[in-house]
Order: C-alpha cells, then structure tokens, then sequence
C-alpha cells in the first residue's frame, strides 16, 4: 500500500473542506428556495392584492388633488373657503370619536384587569308572573325566579347551579334545580357531575325556561311526568362535525327513577325525584343528535334501569324508555318571518308488578307514552306597527297539540288530548308576555279548558 | 343484561363509532374554510382576517344559538361574563371547541 505523505493528506484534506463548501451552500440555497406551500402563497397574493388595492387609492387621490390645485392656481372656482371648513369640522368630529373610542377601550380593559382574582362568577336565571283560570279550578295568580349562579375557575372547568322560588298555595318553595361540575376534557367531550337537567329529548335541557319556551305552558307528557327533568349522577357529552354535518352526544349514568306501588290512582308512575337511590342498580341513558343542516335537528334518545326497591317484591322492575325529538327552526324569506317547529315523542314500558295497598291487588300491563307537535310563527321580516309602540315583527303565534296515552286503574289510565294556541309579544329579545288558551279532552271525563297569561324574563 | 337494552346499545355505539370514524377521516373543520360570498374575482382584499372571523362568529352564533332561543345583545355583558355564558351554553349545547371559539370572540368583540 502506498504511504501518503502528511503534507499530502493534508492537502487532501483542504481540498474536501473546500468541495464541500459549495455543496453546503447549494443545499443552504436549495432550502430557501423550497417551493412556497399554496397557503403561504395565497396569503401573499391577498397581502400582495390589500397593497395594489391601497396604491390604486392613493393614486387616485393624488390626480385628484392635483386637479384640484391646477384649478386654484388658473382661478377657476375650486371648492370655496367654507366647504373647505366643513371638512375640516368633519374630519376634527370623526377623530374625537376615534380618540373617545379608544379611550373607552383603555378604561374597560384596565377596569376589567382591576377585578380581583382570576376566576369569573356569573348570575343570570329567569323569572316569571303567571295567571291561570282552569275550568272547575278557582284562578290564580302565581310566581317564580330561578337564578343562575355560574363559576369559572379555570379555562376548562365550570361549576353551575339553579335555584328555583316559587310559591305552592300556602307557602313557599325552594328546590335545587340542577348543581353539576363540568370538565373539557378536549374538543368534542365533556365530563359532568351532580344534578343535571337530563339529556332525553331537548325540552327540559334547552327550551323549559319560561323566556325560552314559546308556549305559556308545559307539554303535557312532560307535564304528566312521563319523564323528569334531571337526573343525579355522571355524564360525558360534546358534539363534533361530520363532514358538512354536525353530530351531539351525551351518555350518563344516575341514580335513575324509583316506582310508585302503594298508592292506587298513581301505581306504576315512576318518581324521578330519586336523590338517594332506592336499590344498587343505576340507571344507564343516552342521546345522540343529528344535524344534517344547521337548522335541523333530529334525536334519539333512551333510559333504562331497575325502579323497584331494594328487598322488595318489586326489586326486579325495570323500566326502558325512549324517546324521538326534532326540531326545525329557520328564518324564511317567502314567508316574511321566522318558523320554528317542533315535535317530541315518548315512550315508557316498565315491567308488569302486583300493586298491593289498602285495596285489592292487581297488575297490568304498564306502558306510557306521549307526543307533541309544536309550530311557532313570527313576522319578523315586517315592518307593520300596530300603533306606536306595537310592531308585528315582535309578535309571535305559537299552536301545539299534543297526546298522552297511559295504562292503570281509574284516570291514571285515561287518554289525554290537549290543543294549546297562543299569541307572544316579544318585549325584548329575553323578556316576553305569553297569552294562551288551551283545550283538554280527557277520556271518560269532562272537556277542560285553560287560559294561562304570563311575564317571563331571563337574566 | 336483556335484548332490548342490548339493541339499544349496540345501535347507539355503532352510530357513534361509524361518526367517529368518519370525522377522523375528514379534514378538520376551521374557521378560515368558512366561505364569506365575495365576487368571482376572489376574496376582497380589503376585507380584513378580523372581519372574516366576525363574519364567521356571526354565522355561528345565529347556526346554535337560534335553534333555541332569541339572540340577546352582545352589549349586555363584559368579554369575562360572556367567557364565562358562552363556555356554560358549550356544554348545554355540545358546541365544538371551534363554534365556541368563534362565538366567543364575536360576542366579545360585538360588546
């Protein structure tokens, strides 16, 4: 093998840190030139557009003003010393509101970064004044508030609760509405604990607050408690997109509903006021909603669990109930307003058991269910006053019918039909005056009738 | 466990992994793929990237909110009330992270 001199390796050597030198700077050069991604080139075309965009303005005014001054130099009755002083009061006015603006926006964030601590508490809520004359019923006035206390600790978690006031026909009530802590755990799911409105169907979650709700009273099957509106327990729940569509979801698990057995015109009705749970089995639900398009919803929802009590002879009841919601709402142009229509539908089956009590035993076959169908009209692309504070667009007219169909001893057991219309005056967008008249057709019974009025307010 | 509870499971899991599945398979969603109409020139370019996402949380808030209720005036509560309303109307809605995002920074900017 020949030896290589160490003058000549080190020749060799220079020569390879001097050849590698362009390579390096080509791959350097190679690597600024990497083509542009197509976002990095459309936001330069759009900065590159804004630019033009503003150069074309600014030329524009320059032969402008040019124009303007060639006039004045030949006297050839360029715009008058008081024109020239009105724009100038224009232009001192527009920049004392800018400067008023700015300040605005200064003194609130400095008042907001003012406020103690980090974490934020809200109160908000509704309230409402209620009148009612049932046939074969004295009428009566009637009120209640239900704040809204809400609490953010940190960015992801959240603690609320509701509080309803009312009055019975003696005294007053309190009730803990709901009380959860919620957990963003990511984008699409949500973890909650406590007392929450249940998520069968969407009545009781989104629209029962009376500021909410068009109608001045309740649908009938969740009037007649075919299912409750809160469970105590746990659930995951969020929503994510589907393509061009939109999916929601919400699974829990709760104490679940308990079971009426000894009293003979309420037997087989099932209580959902179950704060301590009367046997080890929970209660399992869900929901799934579908939106194809924003305006529409569809849903689907079930509850299934053990009702009877612990040791008992009903320990072995269970209930499986299920339910349909939709929902359409939308501004129309043909029809110059706002519809909104709804319809929800429910169905309890629970477990045949032997009714004993201070009368003879029996059982029978206990089903439940309900539907309503909702339709609420407003104007609100007119422009018709009825006087001089009344407009047309504020005004709503809202027409519910609705069924409820129940097995059992006596009228527990009756069909219940009820067609409710209504007429709403939107005060402002979250304070309303609902007028409604409803007519009740209940088997093997006398016809009902109602006027209901009511103020209701959120907050 | 009996058949019905089953069926009703089983339906409501295959549901929501046949969703799953396809939202992993779709891109995701942004606020910059929301279309504002312009002309067939192109966006406008004097259209700032703030007015596009108030454009955007625009079409969100009118989309969820009024599906439920009236909408009421952004000048009704400070950006922290509305932080907090607005994460509180998330989890009663099941808004995603990005409809709450742009309906906040709406609101915010609206108030």
């Amino acid at each position: 093998m020949t030896k290589i001199s160490n003058s000549t390796a080190v020749m060799l050597a220079v020569l390879c840190v001097v050849a590698s030198a362009p390579i390096a700077v080509a791959q350097q050069k190679s690597s600024d030139e990497e083509p542009l991604t197509r976002r990095e080139f459309e936001e330069f075309l759009e900065e590159y557009r804004k630019f033009q965009a503003a150069h074309d303005k600014l030329r524009q005014e320059n032969v402008q003003l040019r124009a303007e001054v060639a006039e004045l130099k030949a006297g050839g009755g360029g715009p008058t010393p008081v024109d020239w002083r009105e724009e100038l009061r224009v232009l001192a006015i527009e920049e004392r509101q800018y400067i008023l603006d700015e300040v605005r926006d200064e003194l609130r964030d400095a008042t907001d970064s003012l406020l103690p601590g980090k974490t934020s508490f809200v109160l908000g809520g509704a309230g409402v004044v209620t009148f009612q004359d049932r046939q074969d019923v004295d009428s009566t006035f009637g009120v209640g508030i239900a704040p809204t206390l809400l609490w953010k600790p940190t960015d992801r978690l959240l603690l609320e609760a509701e509080i309803a006031l009312g009055l019975t026909s003696d005294e007053t009530f309190i009730e803990l509405d709901y009380a959860q802590v919620s957990y963003l755990l990511n984008d699409y799911m949500t973890i909650t604990g406590g007392k929450f409105l249940t998520p069968f169907n969407t009545f009781w979650e989104r629209w029962h607050p009376s500021w909410i709700n068009k109608s001045a009273t309740i649908p009938l099957m969740y009037e007649r408690g075919l299912i409750g509106p809160t469970g105590l327990g746990v659930q995951v729940r969020g929503g994510f997109p589907l393509g061009k569509t939109k999916l929601n979801y919400a699974v829990y698990y709760v104490n679940g509903p308990d079971f009426e057995n000894t009293s003979f015109g309420t037997a087989g009705n099932l209580g959902f006021d179950n704060f301590r749970d009367n046997n080890n089995n929970k209660s399992f639900g869900a929901r799934i909603g579908f939106l194809p398009i924003p305006e529409l919803e569809f849903g689907y929802s079930f509850l299934t669990g053990r009702v009877g009590d612990s040791g008992s002879s009903d320990s072995g009841v269970d209930t499986f109930i299920q339910g349909v919601d939709f929902t359409y709402a939308r501004e129309i142009q043909a029809i110059r307003g706002r519809l909104d229509f709804r319809a929800e539908a429910i169905w309890v089956d629970t477990d045949r058991a032997v009714f004993t009590g201070p009368f003879d035993p029996f059982t029978f076959d206990n089903k439940r269910s309900g539907w309503f169908v909702q339709g609420a009209y407003r104007p609100t692309l007119t422009d018709i006053r009825l006087g001089d504070s009344i407009e047309l667009k504020n005004t709503e007219f809202v027409l519910r019918y609705e069924q409820v169909r129940e097995s059992g001893p006596g009228t527990h057991g009756a069909d219940h039909d009820r067609i409710t219309f209504g007429v709403d005056y939107w005060i402002r967008p979250h304070i309303v005056w609902k007028a409604a008249y409803s007519h009740d057709n209940v088997s093997g019974d006398e016809d009902e009738n109602g006027f209901f009025m009511q103020l209701a307010f959120g907050f | 466990m009996n058949t019905r509870v089953f069926a009703a499971l089983l339906g409501l899991a295959v549901t929501v992994a046949v969703a799953a599945v396809t939202v992993g398979c779709q891109k995701k969603q942004s606020s910059s793929e929301i279309t504002i109409a312009g002309d067939s020139s192109g966006p406008d370019p004097s259209v700032t990237r703030e007015e596009v996402q108030n454009q955007a949380g625009a079409l969100a808030w009118t989309q969820n909110c009024m599906r439920c209720h009236n909408l009421r005036n952004p000048n009704e509560r400070s950006d922290r009330e509305w932080d907090v309303i607005v994460h509180h109307m998330r989890v009663r809605a099941n808004l995603t992270t990005e409809e709450h995002r742009l309906i906040l920074r709406f609101l915010q900017s609206g108030n």
